[in-house]
């Protein structure tokens, strides 16, 4: 899992690039609170993640509770099909408000 | 039907879904199929890893066969820990609130949704759980 922060002022945008599977995750939820602390709005790009699984979903929901407590916000885009179907499928389509 | 056993640790998974791939490999199977089959393989697995022991150390055993008419393989997971039917559990919230709420039972969701077959058993002290997916 390899990830890249680009920094534009308040936003920190994450292109994210491998899977997000259970090895994977306790890093990457420590990276997430990382740069949850660092932006007021998080965006995360999907584009280079070809799979996720429940672990995945948790760092997910977790970054965007510490988001909205804070007042910020995230958000997550360029979702590849697979990957949205797991979205879709578990309620995260519509947590994150991605088009269904 | 051939079998892998290897500790039930979550730094072992990669070598359940090598194992696994390898026998989708002798087939065409579609990416996306492939990907929900790793995906439930790795639901399975993981949950096994994390509660079939405690933090006891214990064993898992994947056998996995690829059966014609119709074309499907057939994967089965056996350990020794507590019996434990994650099918029994109730269904995960996938509400907004829900989510927010308490995360729990979407790993075993996503198997359930996936998966055209689930069954569990437990049988001689072991937990059996066997996933069928049409390919």
């Amino acid at each position: 899992m390899n990830v890249k922060l680009i920094k534009k002022g308040n936003v920190g945008e994450v292109l994210l690039d491998g899977r997000i599977d259970a090895k994977v995750t306790p890093e990457l939820e420590q990276y997430f609170q990382k740069i949850a602390e660092q932006f007021d709005k998080v965006v995360l790009d999907f584009d280079g993640v070809p799979y996720i699984s429940s672990a995945g979903l948790r760092a997910l929901r977790n970054l965007y509770v510490t988001m909205s407590r804070k007042g910020g916000s995230f958000s997550v885009r360029n979702v590849r099909k697979d990957v949205m179907d797991v979205f879709n499928v578990t309620g995260f389509g519509m947590l994150l408000n991605l088009g269904m | 039907m051939e079998s892998i056993v290897v500790p039930a640790k979550t730094d072992y998974l990669d070598q359940v879904t090598e194992f696994v791939d390898e026998r989708l490999e002798t087939r065409d199977c579609p990416a996306s199929t492939q990907m929900q089959v790793e995906l439930a393989v790795e639901e399975i697995f993981v949950n096994i890893a994390s509660y079939a022991y405690d933090s006891a150390d214990g064993e898992a055993e994947v056998r996995c066969e690829v059966l014609e008419e119709p074309l499907r393989v057939v994967i089965r997971f056996l350990d020794h820990g507590k019996p434990y039917d994650p099918l029994a559990r109730a269904e995960a919230d996938t509400s907004k609130e829900g989510l927010l709420s308490r995360v729990g039972g979407l790993g075993i969701h996503l198997v359930k949704k996936t998966m055209d077959d689930v069954q569990y058993a437990y049988e001689d002290g072991k937990n059996i759980l066997t996933i069928q997916k049409r390919l």
